[in-house]
């Protein structure tokens, strides 16, 4: 029972955030597709995409390293984390910010044609 | 001229580029010379990817192009081969013709200069994605570019018509979860890899045949790419969107917008993984799976519907099973019906949403039962209808008929003759609902309301604006004569990089 | 009733999915590398090679800034053109709503100060903050290269204070206000200048944004010099354009919201 134990932990603190990770971009998938109203599809689209930045970083850890400026003379790679997922997803993070910018402008447009933004709702007024 | 033709690669994204961040400041001055400034920029695009194919063709070797000076795979590369400058050819000339097609529309909506400068804006910024797509070799890049085509996407499908905006919306969630699952893919590869170049990718993959990683890679990438192209349980998004989008901009939408992440498919299946592994071989069986059933349900689907976008909408779903078969089959000439394939149906999807536009643009026309005798008074685009539809249900002179016995002969090589079947029998459909549209074209009498005979008196005599014109006849020419010359394209062009490059 | 019946409904489809996934994460979890080793494939090939030759290839002592503005500087040019498509859009799609116009109601206060605002803490909170923050926000954007920092992050800051001025009430406004249309123009100008500098090589016989042959400097040593030169002018570029995108979205969507107080 103690062996399981300490295999699940040893498994937790080397590979657990990558479970994490996934969950979440489940959870969030599952909310853009479940929730009625759409304020909240916005919002677990929103969890989505920050999972997957999430997923990305962990791959740049390494033991012992520091942040990635380089200080003087030193220059081994295994002073410094991975730069390479950072750089990688500044792009991701400007994506998220420009989609979410353009789903809330829809939102505004959706509620002035409407008068709500619910699912039920609008399918209910003939907007399928 | 020879330091001009060493950057061509990154000169045909520059100038619609360059073009679009000045509208907005040429318009505040004057909203004509910002949309001029946009069409012409497009038409050096297209004088550039026409100078582009003829170097790559008669050189026969592929362009790199290294951006910022640094070798791959430490910086981005442009890579150039037939198979690509054909597809950015295909793009340039349909943005072109599509920015000259919607100046009249723009111009009769125009309420602020900003309104102008924006629609030409997103319209240079759909050019400028969907041209990235198909020329870059890095990944991640390949997701930027994916990016910019989705969010102009969304804009230019949000100012259009009735139901736009909620069109919009459902095609946002979808495919912000397709370009994840694909971020999520090339995290995967980047994790057993180590780096994002593709031709590095293709090196290294022999070593990882068998990894599980590279089997969630690929599963991930399949549907990115699925819904992105409209595949067939991953539609959902594309009828509505399709059918609402601004009539301006449509022909852009459903000609090329939903072809080329096909294209990125071929690029990524074909070029980086090993088609011969026992894994691909599933994941092709899979594909092949879901094209038949797509080319099944859109053919079907089509048939009960009156409305012309929503029909050309959902023959769409059709044709994309096509080119997804034609990777599905998997030798030379499979490869070369799938990609001749995806430039005859942008051209003729294309034309029948120009007309469409026009159409809607003469006389206000949604449903196919108005359409009673028009082609008296628009000859020319009755023409560009009746020789796209007869080439979407695939007659011999025209374009669509050689992609289509391309695709069989591939289906027949191997033995699959699923393929052949569903093939015939979807042309057959396809038969049916557009000679229903092309029987109300000629045949029928007129039937229609109090103020659609209003409206057509008081503009009758008047053939469309040249602008629409030009579109129309680029379009009808460009089905006729790939359908003439086709086998130089399939044989001289097309066999030599398939054969070397994908099928290696 | 039917909300709380699809609430509970909610809730099981979200445990169901939650065990589904944590199992499958399992499995998959242990085919990837080890959070935190040093010798993963993802870690050993391209990184080494950029944290080793950072220094030496671009004068630039921030790795990241490296890589993400002259290694793969292609990529952040059309991150810039997301985001200046993203404003666009907004606009585009909001063109057509009722403008809402807010008349500022002048309070009228007892004694004879010169407090423009309602109260004296916010009057000497933005006397205060809001310089620091505009000299903060120019000190984050030179100093992408040496410390952390970069162009994203100083346009956010400058943006910061003109949204400062936007939101707290006052008797009028202390910053010039600023529409729509004066915004995206700054924006594609900002993006404009990162095109151009991305053109100067191609002029004088380089690639595209290749920092080697910008036409500045003193001889064909200087390597260091023209990458700094390079990589500060770039990041002007994206403050610009990131400055002008937050203040439009946030003009489109003030412009057309009704205020309850």
């Amino acid at each position: 029972m103690t062996d399981i134990i300490d295999r699940l932990e040893f498994f937790l603190a080397d590979r657990g955030i990558y479970m994490l990770a996934l969950i979440l971009f489940a959870v969030g998938i599952y909310g853009m597709i479940a929730c009625g109203n759409y304020m909240k599809k916005i919002m677990c689209m929103n969890i989505m995409q920050v999972s997957i930045i999430f997923f990305f970083l962990t791959f740049g850890q390494k033991e012992g390293g520091t942040l990635p400026i380089a200080l003087e003379n030193i220059f081994s790679a295994e002073a410094y984390i991975n730069p390479v997922p950072h750089a990688l997803m500044l792009t991701a993070i400007v994506v998220s910010l420009g989609t979410t910018g353009v789903g809330l402008a829809l939102l505004m447009k959706i509620k002035d044609i409407y008068g709500t933004i619910e699912e039920e709702e609008i399918t209910g007024k003939g907007g399928k | 001229m020879n330091q001009i033709a060493q950057h061509l690669p990154v000169l045909i994204i520059l100038f619609p580029l360059c073009a679009t961040l000045l509208c907005p400041l040429i318009s505040h001055f004057s909203p004509d010379w910002g949309k001029r400034s946009v069409i012409s920029a497009l038409f050096l695009s297209v004088v550039c990817a026409v100078w582009q194919l003829v170097i790559v063709v008669s050189s026969g070797e592929s362009i790199h192009y290294f951006l910022g000076g640094w070798k791959p795979p430490i910086g981005i590369e442009f890579a150039v081969d037939n198979v690509n400058a054909v597809i950015i050819l295909l793009v340039a000339v349909i943005s072109w013709t599509t920015s000259l097609f919607s100046s009249p529309f723009e111009k009769k909506e125009r309420t602020r200069s900003l309104y102008s400068a924006g629609y030409y804006s997103m319209l240079a910024f759909l050019a400028v994605g969907l041209l990235g797509m198909s020329t870059t070799g890095d990944a991640f890049n390949l997701y930027v570019f994916m990016e910019i085509t989705a969010i102009s996407g969304y804009g230019l499908i949000a100012v259009g018509e009735e139901k736009g905006p909620i069109a919009s919306f459902r095609y946002l969630m979808t495919g912000t979860i397709g370009a994840s699952m694909y971020l999520l893919g090339v995290g995967f590869l980047y994790a057993s890899t180590g780096t994002l170049n593709m031709a590095d990718l293709a090196d290294k993959m022999p070593q990882l045949t068998d990894s599980p990683l590279i089997i969630i890679a690929v599963a991930c990438l399949i549907v990115g790419f699925g819904i992105k192209m409209a595949l067939f349980p991953l539609h959902g998004w594309q009828p509505a969107a399709h059918s609402y989008a601004h009539p301006g901009a449509d022909p852009m939408i459903a000609g090329i917008m939903i072809k080329i992440p096909a294209y990125a498919m071929l690029r990524f299946f074909y070029c980086i993984f090993i088609e011969d592994s026992k894994v691909m071989q599933l994941f092709f069986a899979a594909l092949g799976v879901m094209a038949v059933l797509g080319v099944l349900f859109g053919s079907l689907k089509a048939l009960r519907y009156d409305t012309y976008n929503k029909i050309l909408a959902y023959s769409s779903i059709g044709q994309v099973g096509y080119i997804a078969m034609g990777f599905a089959i998997g030798n030379v000439y499979g490869l070369i019906g799938a990609v001749l394939h995806i430039v005859s149906h942008a051209f003729m999807k294309a034309g029948l949403f120009y007309t469409s536009g026009a159409l809607k643009y003469r006389y206000g026309i949604h449903e196919t039962t108005y359409l009673g005798q028009v082609y008296r008074k628009m000859p020319v685009t009755s023409l560009t209808m009746v020789v796209c539809a007869l080439s979407m249900i695939g007659l011999p002179p025209f374009a669509g008929f050689f992609s289509k016995w391309y695709l069989a002969l591939g289906a027949i090589q191997k033995g699959q003759y699923i393929f052949v079947a569903v093939l015939i029998l979807s042309s057959l459909l396809g038969a049916i609902y557009f000679f229903r549209i092309i029987e109300k074209l000629f045949m029928e009498r007129e039937k229609i309301s109090d103020e659609e005979n209003n409206m057509r008196t008081e503009k009758k005599g008047k053939e469309l604006p040249w602008q629409m014109l030009v579109p129309l006849i680029v379009v009808v020419a460009a089905v006729i004569l790939i359908g003439l010359f086709n086998a130089y394209i399939a044989g001289d062009v097309l066999k030599p990089v398939i054969t070397e490059v994908f099928l290696k | 009733m039917k909300k709380s019946n699809s609430n509970k409904k909610l809730a099981a489809g979200l445990i169901a999915i939650i065990i589904l996934v944590g199992a499958s994460a399992l499995k998959i979890g242990s085919f990837l590398p080890v959070i935190g080793a040093q010798d993963t494939p993802a870690n050993s090939y391209l990184s080494e090679y950029y944290i080793s030759h950072a220094v030496e290839d671009t004068a630039s002592h921030n790795i990241v800034t490296a890589v993400l503005a002259d290694y793969r500087g292609f990529d952040t040019l059309f991150e810039t053109c997301v985001l200046f498509l993203s404003g666009i859009t907004a606009v585009m799609i909001l063109s057509t709503k009722k403008k809402i116009s807010h008349d500022k109601t002048i309070r009228t206060i007892n004694d004879n100060s010169e407090h423009i605002f309602s109260s004296n803490i916010m009057d000497a909170a933005f006397r205060i903050v809001v310089p620091i923050i505009l000299i903060y926000g120019i000190y984050v954007l030179i100093h992408g290269e040496i410390s952390l920092g970069g162009g994203f992050q100083a346009g956010a800051l400058l943006a910061c204070a003109y949204l400062l001025d936007r939101i707290i009430p006052s008797f009028q406004m202390r910053v010039k206000h600023i529409t729509d249309e004066i915004a995206l123009i700054t924006a594609g100008t900002g993006a404009l200048f990162y095109v151009i500098t991305g053109i100067l090589p191609m002029l004088n016989g380089g690639n595209f944004l290749e920092f080697n042959k910008l036409p500045f400097g003193s001889g064909a040593g200087d390597i260091a010099g023209l990458h700094s030169t390079g990589i500060l002018m770039i990041e002007i570029g994206v403050t610009l354009c990131v400055m002008g995108i937050i203040i439009t979205i946030l003009e489109v969507v003030l412009e057309r919201t009704d205020f309850d107080d």
